[in-house]
């Protein structure tokens, strides 16, 4: 019998010291020709039974994941395999936790072979898993965005392949955060907007609200994106635009949007459009000038009398969170649209 | 007596203290003689003799050692009796009933505990013995000066016995567990294992960086890598480098006592509680560690496992726990007699089959599935098993035994059968139990888990 010293296991780091030994012992044994290579699923489902598993399983179970991906021909069942690896290592995690200190994900490239694997099976969990591995932050590492760029196209379709729980609603809406405009451009303008118009994001929903802004204005960029982009998603843009975490710069004011959404009449996205204007881009700044938007905002309360209300209370809450003033040209609007409405009324 | 010895001493010593009124006489009775006739004595000149005011001063210095003896020991004697005096109160008992008699006698332990009785106690034998060398140190020097030859003998002697006491109280400051312990080695115990640990901390310091200066400015080549190893496909990081691991050694001599310690109480005491205490801790002790000399007391185990079924194998009621435990330490015994080896272990035979556990008892039952177990393959499979009935404490004691079976018997397990015969379940696992179950994996996936691994338990 051999009697050398295991001393690594009898660190304070023995969890991950037995990690390692679990991981160097299955690597081999995934292979289909090892002879033990039935007991890896039992393994991997004794695994998944341990309650509130550290962080340490997740990047076992990811490290694992690459291997298998890397030599697929080798096994039988890679693809119940790397669900299994994916649930031992982000089943338990809560989902709106997407910075963990202790995170240390090597993303490589044979992560790439999880995202079709993963999709085609169909299972929202899992798909809920590879989502959370993918867009997990932390002090070492990054979210996986290149691999993240290549579910765009499950992602598009996601609603009619996999039930959305509340866990996957989750990660779908911070993977598209962190996907961005940009990213949904080869699935086509029709598809993009189905899967939003199916996602109902509020400004709850939003982890990363800086990455949701730049994703609606990158959409109002493009005439399609203004003209399809429902109501709920211009008021979710004013919700961010109120929000404090609102980063100024996040992108120029384009006055093409408001001579759009007049050609059209969209007298309530313009309505939400005006409070993010009067909010991000007030009279001098991003090139905007007082007269164009007391002109516009002018034209807006003779459409929509109802809106003064509501941008008062907008601008109300976003100068108490933001700690900012309103602007005084659009005090003096209202003043002359209340005594307008007031005229009128006599 | 040791007082009535060193008196004889003293009162010959003492007459030499004062000057001989008769010796005085005789030489100015020589004297006179000489003056009144110069004759009488041929060579010699009438003189007066000086009058003696204070005896030589060895005689002084031999004197104050026989005294301080005689006055030390006596003291020893005087402190005896009045010790003696407080234990007879201390036992004297007051009246009363049970419970006032036990809070008197609490109190006045108490009381023990807080004066410190045991220094008066144990300051006795040092005093005497210090009477002792002061009564051989006056004896040396008084017959120094009659008688030289006498005096080297008394020296050597005297020498001889003070290196023996030095020799013992260095031994037993040394070591606690040496027998020679005295009053001074007992002193000296702490403060000698403080500057011992400070002086290996020291070493230990000089050697880091003896190595550390070694290890930069010589051979940097030979530095411990931190960049990415490849581990087979994965590419993992190096964990950082070891950081105070535990000291084996420690743990090892920590453990040491345990196994002898419960085998003799199994053995020899036959107070019911402490033989259930035992029976427990039997199931819990490294056993064979220190070799195989030390054999656990099986048998008697196994009789005391039998004693607590019926005829019909089930249960005496009041007995459970005694037969869980016993039960525990007949599989911990045979999980350990096989990682020695499967020939060594042949000499533990399995207990005879047929019993049963109440069926609320789920522990028990567990227990008994695996000990039936013909095979090491079914066993194993009994022993990844976990039920959401079961007490944590069964699940991790289990978890332990499971890794020493798997490690044991990694050579003849049949996977195939076991794997056929696994099943998992749904019950949430604990990380204690976890980590043993996952380094069984290991060793069921073929990973050579060494078996120091197994040794290694941390005392609660």
């Amino acid at each position: 019998m051999s009697f050398k010293l295991l001393t690594q296991l009898f660190t304070s780091n023995r969890l991950k010291r037995i990690l390692r030994e679990l991981t160097k012992s299955i690597v081999p044994a995934v292979v289909a020709t090892h002879d033990r290579h039935d007991l890896v699923p039992l393994v991997l489902r004794d695994l998944v039974r341990l309650e509130n598993r550290p962080p340490p399983f997740a990047e076992m179970a990811y490290e694992l994941c690459s291997s298998l991906c890397r030599d697929r021909q080798c096994f039988e069942d890679q693809e119940s395999l790397l669900l299994l690896l994916l649930e031992i290592g982000f089943r338990h995690l809560d989902p709106h936790d997407w910075w963990i200190d202790d995170f240390q994900l090597n993303h490589t490239e044979h992560h790439r072979g999880l995202v079709d694997v993963v999709f085609k099976s169909g299972d929202g969990e899992a798909i809920a898993d590879l989502l959370h591995a993918l867009t997990v932050e932390g002090p070492r590492h990054d979210p996986a965005r290149i691999i993240l760029g290549i579910c765009t196209e499950h992602l598009a379709d996601l609603h009619s392949r996999a039930p959305f729980s509340s866990r996957l609603r989750c990660l779908v809406i911070r993977s598209v955060g962190l996907i961005g405009y940009k990213g949904f451009e080869g699935v086509g303008v029709e598809r993009l907007f189905q899967m939003l118009n199916r996602l109902c994001v509020t400004s709850e929903d939003v982890d990363i609200a800086f990455k949701w802004t730049k994703f609606l204005l990158d959409i109002l960029e493009s005439p399609e994106g203004i003209q399809h982009l429902s109501q709920l998603y211009w008021e979710f843009l004013v919700e961010l635009a109120i929000s404090p975490w609102w980063e100024d710069n996040v992108a120029i004011y384009n006055p093409q949007i408001v001579v759009s959404l007049t050609e059209v009449q969209a007298w309530d996205k313009l309505e939400c459009w005006m409070g993010t204007v009067w909010m991000i881009w007030p009279p001098g700044v991003g090139g905007t000038t007082e007269e164009d938007l007391e002109r516009m905002t002018l034209l807006l309360f003779h459409q929509q009398p109802g809106a003064v209300q509501r941008l008062i209370h907008w601008m109300e809450r976003w100068s108490e969170r933001r700690h900012k003033e309103v602007p005084e040209s659009l005090k003096r609007i209202w003043a002359q649209a209340r005594e307008a409405a007031q005229k009128d009324l006599l | 007596m040791f007082s009535a010895v060193s008196s004889a001493f003293v009162i010959d010593v003492h007459s030499q203290i004062r000057p001989d009124p008769n010796e005085q006489s005789a030489a100015l009775l020589r004297a006179i003689l000489l003056t009144l006739n110069q004759s009488a004595i041929p060579g010699e000149s009438p003189v007066v003799p000086p009058v003696q005011k204070s005896p030589p001063s060895e005689i002084v210095t031999v004197t104050c050692l026989m005294y301080a003896s005689l006055m030390i020991s006596l003291l020893a004697a005087f402190i005896a009796m009045l010790g003696k005096q407080w234990l007879n109160r201390y036992l004297r008992n007051t009246g009363g009933s049970m419970i006032e008699r036990c809070g008197d006698r609490q109190r006045k332990c108490d009381g023990l505990e807080k004066w410190p009785l045991h220094l008066f106690v144990e300051s006795l034998p040092l005093m005497l013995q210090i009477a002792l060398f002061l009564l051989a140190c006056g004896l040396c020097q008084h017959m120094w000066s009659i008688n030289t030859s006498v005096a080297y003998t008394l020296i050597t002697l005297t020498g001889f016995g003070a290196f023996f006491y030095l020799a013992i109280i260095i031994a037993g400051t040394s070591s606690y567990a040496c027998p020679f312990q005295t009053p001074l080695s007992m002193t000296l115990h702490g403060p000698w294992k403080k500057l011992r640990r400070r002086i290996a901390s020291s070493i230990l310091h000089c050697r880091q960086w003896t190595y550390r200066m070694w290890s930069k400015s010589i051979r940097p080549s030979l530095r411990p890598q931190s960049s990415p190893i490849p581990l087979g496909n994965v590419q993992v990081q190096q964990l950082e480098e070891w950081s105070e691991p535990k000291d084996l050694a420690t743990v090892l001599r920590i453990n040491a006592n345990d196994v002898p310690c419960v085998s003799w109480i199994i053995r020899n005491i036959t107070d019911p509680e402490a033989l259930d205490a035992a029976i427990r801790l039997a199931g819990m002790v490294r056993w064979f560690e220190g070799g195989i000399d030390v054999e656990p007391p099986y048998g008697m185990i196994v009789s005391t496992f039998i004693a607590c079924f019926d005829v019909s194998g089930e249960v005496y009621s009041g007995l459970r726990d005694r037969a869980y435990y016993s039960g525990r330490a007949i599989l911990w015994i045979r999980t350990l007699a096989t990682c020695k080896s499967q020939e060594f272990a042949a000499k533990f035979p399995p207990q005879a089959r047929g019993y049963t556990a109440p069926a609320s008892d789920h522990d028990l039952a567990h227990l008994l599935s695996i000990s039936e177990s013909s095979t090491a393959s079914s066993r194993l499979t009994h022993l990844f098993k976990i039920y959401p009935e079961q007490t944590i404490s069964h699940s991790q004691w289990i978890s332990d035994v499971l890794l020493h079976h798997s490690w044991a018997n990694q050579t003849i397990l049949k996977y195939k059968f076991f794997q056929n015969e696994y099943q998992g379940g749904e019950t949430s696992i604990p990380l204690d139990v976890m980590l043993n179950r996952m380094l069984a994996w290991c060793i069921c996936l073929g990973s050579s888990v060494q078996e120091e691994v197994l040794k290694f338990q941390d005392k609660p």
